[in-house]
């Protein structure tokens, strides 16, 4: 019995099945003309799932002279969010800034920026990531991002540098080698997810993109012991800053180069960038008394003086125009080596004086005063030497007992290798050997950088300066049990306000041993150690950073201080040091002041005094001392380098150089340029600085 | 008739059960594909729930199979009343989401309207068995089946899911093409509808909502917010191509460049791993199943059965045809899932329930 009321609709079903059948159809050819009639929607389904990805290869390693890891690369996870997916609550916000450490309001700031992919947090420990995987939070993901990291942590940090957040290497080695070191990006075809994520990496080995490795010729286990000798003695003497460079002198090799204060390469968002620099390279600073090293060595090779030669220093005195040089100690008639032994300043004048400006200043030029070592260290300094032409008298003679004369510690310690190494100079060797991602160790041969002086000048210097670290001299603390050491010490007043001060000073030792054939070459400096000298302070370091340095080549030693010896009562005024054999005083060579000139031949004063703008009358010593506090405004000036200094940082770099600081504009931040820029040499008037800073702050 | 009619056992509808549990079985594996790269947190859970509901949804349809269809003319007002009691339950305990409280109980477990649709077409199907359609000539006799109609649409309404208010009126007026009632009557009717509706875009629709509907008309004008989906599922189905990318390999899909892709977009994951053909079979599939029902209203004995048989099919057909328009780009994104192979235990259990009363007016169509 069908039903009476569809009877009557049997063609009204007939209109639903025909709807059905139209609805049914338009959908079919609707998937046939998307599928596979337009091609548009594959492509681009293709092309937002397809990517070109800058895949960076691994940086290469940093090694020491035993291919210990100095610096490594290794994944560290970051943060990110990608908004689109991100659920975005008070909750979810709350998680995130406790595991993170951050304030809410930081985060809520980064994700508000509303773009397709953002970091939250860029190289997170271990634990936080591991924290946050477990919320499983939509939107929030973990990436691995390659990561420089330095196991010895601040150890060496000054000569290996850091790389910063964006892969490029800043300072040391890092900055010296960037280009060999960092990794050769590829590009590769990847897919990508919705979020942006890689999904898979076509196979490849990894390192034929990864950065070359590199070998320095540090020594760790030397480093970290100089190091910590270093620490000792700044933390016993209150020094402000310090270094310890030691270079093996027939190679130039950088055996250690540690200087304090130092800093956590690891920890680089939160440092001062002006306080990662190698001052060992970067900074020019006055030598002292230990640059009378190589005026004997310049003047023994002249032949203007021999072993013998009588050096009389009268009642240590010497009167220049503008100037009275003065000993601390009479000596009297001496001989070169006595004035390196008692670092006669007088002694030290009258030599130059005799050497003449010309021949010392091309002695200096060969021991590399005056230009970088060529050690390809980023913004290394070649110091400050100026034209020998415009010397006066008494610029001579400050040269002479290193002052006027800018000089890098690293400059310092190649001439003194130099001298160890039979007068040949070396280039200083940063790296011993590298080798690209994939391919063999090549080493790096050391370089002569030129001779100095003559094979037996330096053996005469070497003889002398033992006698620096003796009985009588000033660097008896460096003393080694067993073993000859040949020194020189420094005590190099600083510059406060444009005069030398009293009180604030570097102490410097510069040290080679064994004597006779030395191993190494070492430069010690301490930077306001209190009232302590070089021989003080710098000479016990020396000590005790040769003796672990010479126990790696085999020879045991220990620091053996010398009692210092009773001091004659008269000084040694008519008794030369070295007379064997006594010689008529007629065909003796004698060099004197110019207070001992008065009984002698006056004729030798006269092109002393000529030299002199004009000669006149002395003035008495209180009116002297009081036109020299004035600010010399007549001296030459290093621009340093203010970049990336604050402005009190600044300001006392100013100051201490007499310069001048101009600004305009907000003084927030860091310095990014300055006029005129650094390394420039000014003179006279013209000692004004204009700076520009970034008004940025915080870390980049 | 309440025991156990032997001949209905022997009248058993075979190959729709067949075709129901193909459809529900192809469900099954592309959510398995779309659930695989599509929810956060794995897609086990997903897939495994999936299943349970489908367990669940098999003896419902059982069930409604099962119990003589006749029962539900008598209990229809009672029927239809429970589910205009569950709406307003929903209205006043219901969960919020995705903008619509449409939802009973916490994370949208229970979603009343679903089930609505089926309680209002048993009602209509009563109401047209009483007032058979050959016998509806004027507009005014519309006045009756039109206000059973608006009580749940207008409780929807007050859900704030347009969608799903437009889908249960869509089922109600599959009625339509059985009336007698003639063309020029609604020519009336037109313009009164287009007058509604421009009051409804000036007055009635939320920014959102306008939103959906500028999207549809071009999907490019904001491709990365509310025009995404649109844009997403249309590059998703190109990508298929004739054979498609295979089971899980889609990268569209995978890749999760589309949202809800195990839900509302679920077809989009079918189009672009299982190709032109994969699809069209599907939508084959769907057909048949439809038409078969059609055959079911018109092989059946009673009024009340052809009229129910009707309507159900009615409750799958616009679901099915208007989600996959709105996938293939031909209608605007509403939140309207694809029947047997969405992801969601309220529309499934609904379809087993229209299924399964499908199979028992097929099966007792010689019992009288």
């Amino acid at each position: 019995m069908r039903s009476q009321a569809l009877r009557s609709s049997v063609i009204r079903v007939r209109t639903l099945q025909i709807l059905l059948v139209l609805g049914f159809l338009a959908l079919a050819i609707r998937a046939g003309q998307l599928t596979v009639g337009e091609t548009r929607g594959g492509a681009q389904g293709e092309r937002q799932v397809q990517r070109q990805l800058e895949l960076p290869g691994a940086r290469g390693l940093i090694l020491d002279r035993d291919h210990r890891e100095l610096a490594i690369s290794v994944e560290a996870p970051s943060i990110y969010v990608s908004p689109q997916n991100f659920v975005d609550s008070k909750a979810t916000i709350a998680a995130l800034a406790r595991i993170l450490e951050r304030p809410e309001s930081s985060l809520v700031e980064r994700i508000g920026e509303r773009k397709k992919f953002v970091y939250l947090a860029r190289w997170v420990s271990p634990d936080q990531a591991e924290a946050i995987a477990k919320l499983d939070l939509p939107g929030v993901g973990i990436e691995k991002e390659p990561r420089r990291t330095y196991p010895a942590g601040p150890m060496a940090a000054s000569l290996l540098g850091f790389v910063d957040i964006d892969g490029t290497g800043r300072r040391g080695v890092e900055q010296m080698m960037d280009s060999w070191l960092k990794g050769k990006s590829r590009r590769i075809d990847v897919k990508r997810d919705a979020r942006g994520r890689v999904l898979a990496n076509p196979s490849f080995d990894s390192r034929e993109i990864a950065g070359g490795d590199i070998v320095l010729a540090l020594d760790a286990a030397l480093q970290a012991q100089a190091e910590a000798a270093l620490a000792e003695s700044m933390e016993s003497s209150g020094a402000r800053r310090g270094l310890v460079i030691v270079v093996e002198p027939s190679t130039g090799d950088i055996l250690t180069l540690a200087e304090a204060p130092g800093f956590d390469p690891n920890a680089f968002r939160k440092l001062n960038y002006a306080d990662t620099r190698s001052r060992a390279f970067t900074d020019a600073v006055e030598p002292g008394s230990t640059f009378k090293s190589f005026l004997v060595a310049a003047a023994l090779d002249e032949g203007i003086l021999d072993g013998d030669t009588i050096v009389d220093t009268g009642d240590g005195k010497l009167q220049l125009p503008g100037k009275i040089i003065e000993d601390k100690r009479k000596l009297g008639a001496t001989d070169a080596a006595g004035v390196l032994r008692q670092s006669s300043n007088v002694g030290a004048a009258l030599i130059a004086q005799e050497l003449g400006s010309e021949l010392y200043r091309e002695a200096l030029e060969r021991f590399g005063f005056g230009t970088t070592t060529k050690s390809g260290f980023p913004s290394e300094s070649a110091g400050l030497m100026r034209n020998w032409r415009k010397w006066q008298p008494i610029d001579q003679a400050n040269i002479a007992f290193g002052q006027g004369v800018n000089v890098t510690a690293i400059q310092l310690v190649m001439a003194a290798a130099a001298l160890a190494n039979q007068g040949e100079r070396m280039r200083p060797r940063i790296i011993l050997a590298r080798r690209a991602g994939l391919g063999n160790w090549e080493s790096i041969a050391p370089m002569s950088a030129g001779r100095t002086v003559e094979p037996s000048t330096a053996t005469d210097v070497l003889k002398m300066m033992e006698s620096v670290v003796s009985a009588t001299g000033t660097g008896r603390l460096a003393a080694l049990a067993g073993v000859q050491v040949a020194g020189k010490t420094g005590t190099a007043q600083l510059l406060v306000d444009g005069a030398y001060s009293r009180r604030r000073h570097t102490a410097w030792f510069l040290g080679l041993a064994p004597a006779e054939k030395p191993k190494v070459a070492i430069v010690v400096a301490l930077e306001e150690p209190g009232r302590m000298g070089g021989g003080t302070v710098a000479a016990p370091l020396f000590a005790k950073v040769a003796t672990a340095q010479l126990a790696h080549y085999g020879i045991l030693t220990e620091p053996e201080p010398i009692a210092a010896a009773p001091r004659p009562k008269q000084p040694m005024e008519t008794v030369p040091v070295h007379l064997a054999s006594p010689i008529p005083s007629e065909t003796k060579r004698q060099i004197r002041s110019i207070a001992a000139l008065d009984a002698a031949s006056p004729a030798r004063s006269v092109p002393v005094v000529a030299r002199g703008p004009k000669p006149r009358a002395i003035p008495a010593q209180a009116e002297l001392l009081r036109a020299e506090a004035q600010p010399d405004t007549g001296r030459a000036v290093l621009i340093p380098n203010f970049q990336g200094e604050g402005l009190a940082q600044a300001l006392d770099l100013a100051s201490e150089e007499s310069l001048r600081l101009q600004y305009s504009g907000p003084a927030g931040g860091r310095i990014v340029s300055q006029n005129p820029p650094p390394g420039t040499i000014v003179a006279g008037k013209r000692r004004t600085v204009v700076v520009r800073f970034s008004a940025l702050q915080g870390e980049g | 008739m309440s025991q156990f009619d032997r001949r209905a056992i022997q009248n058993f509808d075979w190959f729709f059960l067949a075709l129901i549990l193909l459809l529900l079985l192809l469900g099954l594996i592309n959510l398995m594909s779309a659930a695989a790269a599509g929810v956060e947190g794995g897609s086990s859970g997903v897939v495994r729930r999936h299943m349970m509901v489908m367990g669940g949804a098999v003896l419902v349809m059982g069930v409604s199979a099962a119990v003589d269809y006749r029962h539900a003319e008598r209990f229809a007002p009672m029927i239809f009343l429970g589910s205009l009691l569950l709406l307003a339950l929903t209205l006043v305990v219901g969960v919020m989401t995705r903008g619509a409280q449409a939802w009973l109980f916490k994370g949208g477990s229970f979603q009343p309207s679903e089930f609505a649709k089926v309680a209002l077409v048993i009602m209509l199907a009563r109401y047209f068995h009483r007032n058979p359609p050959s016998t509806i000539r004027r507009l005014r006799q519309l006045v009756g089946p039109l206000m059973i109609a608006a009580l749940p649409i207008g409780l929807i309404l007050l859900q704030r899911d347009l969608g799903v208010a437009m889908l249960t009126l869509l089922v109600a007026l599959t009625y339509l093409p059985l009336f007698h009632i003639p063309l020029r009557a609604w020519a009336g009717v037109g313009m009164l509808a287009v007058a509604g509706l421009a009051a409804l875009w000036s007055f009635g629709l939320k920014s959102y909502q306008k939103q959906r509907i500028l999207d549809f008309l071009d999907p490019a004008r904001d491709p990365l917010s509310s025009g995404y989906q649109a844009m997403q599922s249309k590059i998703a189905v190109g990508s298929g191509g004739f054979l498609g990318a295979g089971w899980q390999e889609g990268t569209q899909t995978q890749l999760r460049f589309l949202p809800t892709q195990h839900t509302d977009f679920v077809f989009s994951v079918l189009a672009e791993e299982w190709g032109f053909v994969g699809s069209t079979l599907v939508l084959f599939f769907f057909f048949a199943l439809l038409l078969w029902g059609l055959w079911i209203a018109h092989s059946s004995k009673d009024g009340f059965g052809a009229m129910l048989a009707i309507g159900l099919v009615g409750t799958l057909f616009w679901p099915a045809i208007i989600n996959i328009a709105m996938v293939l780009g031909l209608a605007p994104v509403i939140g309207v899932p694809l029947p047997l192979f969405s992801y969601g235990g309220s529309a499934l259990m609904s379809a087993a329930i229209a299924l399964g009363l499908l199979l028992n007016v097929s099966m007792r169509r010689y019992v009288f």
